[in-house]
This record gives C-alpha cells, sequence and structure tokens, in this order.
C-alpha cells in the first residue's frame, strides 16, 4: 500500500467476524475482520444510507460481502461494487495490518488525515 | 406502557419534527421523497391534514406526467416504491380535505400502477425486492377499495387481486416471506407484506380468503422477536415495522391475548431507544428524520390500539371507512 496511512484500530479490537466504525479525514468507514482478512469501506449505503458497519457479511463464490441492514443491497468488500444493483458503488479503502495494528490508506490517494477509533457494533 | 407516557412521547417528537419542518417538507424545497411521504403519514395521523393542504399541494406539484414519483423530487424517472406511497399519502388525506385536485392527482397515481404492472401480477422497482414492492401498490389499492370513490374501486379492483395473489403465492411454508436477494432474513418484508397487503382483505368486499396466511404471518413475526423486544439485530427500522404489524394483525385476527406481551416489549424497547429527539437507525447512532417518522407513526399507532373502539388502529392504515378519531390535540403547527 502507497501513500499516506492511518491506524485505525488495533487488531486485537476487531477480531475474525467483527466489525468496528472508524473515521477517516472526517468519513465514516466500516471495517471488517473476515477470518483474518482486513476490509474497509464507506459507511453510509447509496439506498438509504444505512449504516453498513451494521451489515452481515455473507460469502458468495470466492467474494467477501456485506448486506445493508436496512433494505438488503449487497456490496463486494473489496471493489466497493453494489451486487444488488449495478450502478451503485461504496468507496473502499487499502488496509494493511502492520505489528497487530490495522492501518487505512486514504481513499483514491486523497489526504489520510487524523483518525479515531469508535466503539463499533 | 402508560398512555399519558405515549401522548408525551408523541407530543416531544412531534415538535421536534415541525422543528426541522425544512429539512422534509417540499415546500421548502427539494427532497428525499421517501422522507416526505413518511413525514406526510405522521401529519395525517397526527390529525393536520387538514390543515395541511400546501403539503399536498407540493407533492402534486412533484408528480410526473406518468402519474409516478422520483426518488428524489427533482428525479425525472418515476419509481413504484415511493410512488405508491405517496399515491397513499394522497388518498388518505383527501379523504380529509376532499379537493378536487388532489382527486385529480389520485387518478393519475392509479393509471401509473395499472400501467406499470407485469403479467404476473407483480410491480418492478430496481431498488427493492419484487414482493416488497408489490405489496405497496397493493396497499395503495386497498385504500382505494376502501375509501376511493365508485369509479376508482372499479378501476383498480383486478389490478389489486392479481397483485394480491402474487404476494400470497409467495408466502413460505414457514410463514414468512423471503426474498434471495434482498431480504434473505425476511423479517422487513414479511412485517410489510402482512400488513400493507394481505390483512386489508379481511375487511374488504370481494377480499380473498387470506385468515391463514395472516395466522402465519403473525406467528412468524411473533417467533422471531428477540428476548429484549427487538427484531433483526436490534435494527429499529425492522423493529418498527413488525410491531406495527402485529398490531394490526392482531386485532384483526381478534388474537391482542396473544400479542400483547410481544407489543408491550417492543413499544419499551422502541421508546428505551429513542435519542433525545428522534430515533436512531441503531441503539446509539445519530437520529434518522425518517427513522423518526417511523416512530411517531408506531406510537400513534399503538395509542389507537389501545382505544375502546376496535376499529381505532385498523383506520390508521386507511382500511376501514371513516377517519381516524385524532386523539392528538396538541397546537405544534407545521
Amino acid at each position: 500500500m502507497s501513500g499516506q496511512r492511518v491506524r485505525v484500530a488495533s487488531a486485537a479490537d476487531v477480531p475474525p467476524g467483527g466489525s468496528c466504525l472508524v473515521q477517516v479525514d472526517g468519513k465514516d468507514v466500516a471495517l471488517f475482520n473476515v477470518d483474518g482478512r482486513f476490509f474497509a469501506v464507506g459507511n453510509r449505503c447509496p439506498h438509504r444510507s444505512g449504516p453498513l458497519v451494521r451489515g452481515r457479511v455473507e460469502k458468495i463464490e470466492e467474494k467477501c460481502a456485506v448486506r445493508c441492514p436496512l433494505h438488503g443491497w449487497l456490496f463486494d468488500l473489496e471493489s466497493g461494487r453494489c451486487l444488488t444493483r449495478a450502478s451503485a458503488t461504496v468507496p473502499t479503502f487499502p488496509v494493511l495490518c502492520e505489528e497487530g495494528q490495522v492501518l487505512l490508506g486514504a481513499q483514491e490517494g486523497a489526504y489520510a488525515g487524523p483518525s479515531t477509533l469508535v466503539p463499533g457494533s | 406502557m402508560e398512555l399519558d407516557k405515549v401522548a408525551s412521547l408523541i407530543e416531544s417528537e412531534y415538535r421536534f419534527l415541525t422543528r426541522v419542518h425544512d429539512r422534509w417538507s417540499l415546500t421548502a424545497g427539494p427532497q428525499d421523497m421517501e422522507l416526505v411521504a413518511h413525514a406526510l403519514r405522521v401529519i395525517l395521523h397526527m390529525g393536520k391534514a387538514g390543515s395541511s393542504l400546501n403539503e399536498y399541494r407540493a407533492l402534486i406539484k412533484t408528480q410526473h406526467e406518468d402519474g409516478g414519483w422520483g426518488r428524489e423530487s427533482t428525479e425525472k424517472e418515476s419509481a413504484a416504491w415511493v410512488s405508491a406511497f405517496c399515491g397513499l399519502m394522497l388518498i388518505r388525506a383527501n379523504a380529509v380535505l376532499q379537493n378536487a385536485e388532489l382527486e385529480r392527482s389520485i387518478w393519475k397515481s392509479i393509471d401509473y400502477f395499472l400501467k406499470d404492472q407485469k403479467g404476473d401480477g407483480r410491480w418492478v422497482d430496481s431498488e427493492w425486492g419484487d414482493l416488497d414492492t408489490t405489496s405497496h401498490p397493493v396497499s395503495f389499492f386497498n385504500v382505494v377499495l376502501a375509501l376511493g370513490t365508485p369509479a376508482m374501486k372499479d378501476a383498480v379492483r383486478t389490478s389489486w387481486r392479481k397483485g394480491l395473489r402474487f404476494i400470497i403465492d409467495g408466502q413460505s411454508e414457514d410463514g414468512g416471506w423471503y426474498d434471495p436477494v434482498f431480504q434473505p432474513s425476511g423479517v422487513e418484508t414479511t412485517a410489510h407484506l402482512v400488513q400493507d397487503s394481505v390483512i386489508a382483505s379481511l375487511v374488504l368486499p370481494e377480499g380473498l380468503p387470506v385468515r391463514p396466511v395472516c395466522e402465519k404471518g403473525l406467528n412468524w413475526i411473533l417467533e422471531h422477536q428477540a428476548q429484549d423486544g427487538s427484531w433483526d439485530d436490534h435494527n429499529v427500522d425492522h423493529s418498527m415495522d413488525c410491531t406495527r404489524s402485529i398490531l394490526l394483525i392482531s386485532r384483526m385476527l381478534k388474537a391482542e391475548e396473544k400479542a400483547r406481551p410481544a407489543i408491550d416489549k417492543a413499544i419499551d424497547w422502541i421508546v428505551k431507544v429513542k435519542n433525545e429527539n428522534g430515533w436512531p437507525d441503531f441503539p446509539g447512532m445519530e437520529t434518522n428524520l425518517e427513522r423518526t417518522c417511523d416512530g411517531l407513526d408506531v406510537l400513534l399507532k399503538y395509542q389507537a390500539w389501545r382505544q375502546p373502539d376496535s376499529l381505532e388502529v385498523v383506520r390508521r392504515w386507511g382500511y376501514a371507512p371513516g377517519n381516524p378519531t385524532f386523539i392528538q390535540g396538541i397546537e405544534a403547527r407545521v
């Protein structure tokens, strides 16, 4: 992962199967740990703004996806692409786990400002 | 819960909603139409429709030539789900307002749904599952059949029956409705379908024999309630949907005793998770105005459910003739 990155959580805070809400540069980001692999996507569903951090993670073929808890839109955690409505996406953030810390790169190389860990679900 | 406390909560939350009027009213500028429809439902159930003609005129102004509405008031393409919600608000308000302009708009809305229905009875909206989408035009037509003019009733009857049949046929053996794409858990879909579309047949002339369908639906919802009174992993939206659903179904099936403990627990939970002003999507999150309208609607329906007139709560869905006896007399103005 190149460019600026910020620590958003301790890996121990987000055990496998867990999720938490973090903030990067003032943006709410949903962080997921799926069997030890971390994913980070924008927290708000583009449909009705449902909080994706509260969504259930599902495995569809080789993909990991999160289902919005309000109306069921499904997003590929890797690409951010919506699997139930082709034109919708959520932003994704590159994640690196290093020495027990979870680091996020800012989306599309934008400045990664101070981050804070917010207790998750 | 004590009715005094319910009335006090309704009053304070309605005052909050009126304070943020410009965030949901079309009279203040472009809006998200689903939020508008949610807010208009609160106005209706607060007994304020009669003094809110400007809100309904603003709704008519955003109606498209084809009779539908867009997801946003500025959006040019009509969408089935939100169009049904808007049509429903118009016909219910016009039971109070008796306005010719509104009646013309209701006819346009009816025509939109008659033209937009698929051959197997469903309606389609790319943002919602087909079962959920179909339940809303069927709900609109339920109210047309209860409150509309004779000509309107004649116009919708065949289409309504096809839509209702599509929904009934979609019920699973266990009593729930599931949407494999949008709602595999079935909670919201089941709560929507049984209250919005199926149950009205019990009071409508020429309704289909739906009692067993509703009994299974009620049992499914009761069985899926968590110990703390919520549904679907503390989902406030879905818990409110389920609560409304069992209020109506239990009354219409005369199963109040069976449902009472679940209703009491659900109302306690909903009140407990309220923010200082409004409700969040999940406990502890920030207030969402749409959820706040849902919360008010649930409390208003619960208040009606507790009244001696057993049809009072049914009128809150528009499925029984006559206007609700509005219990609130507060002076907050929209």
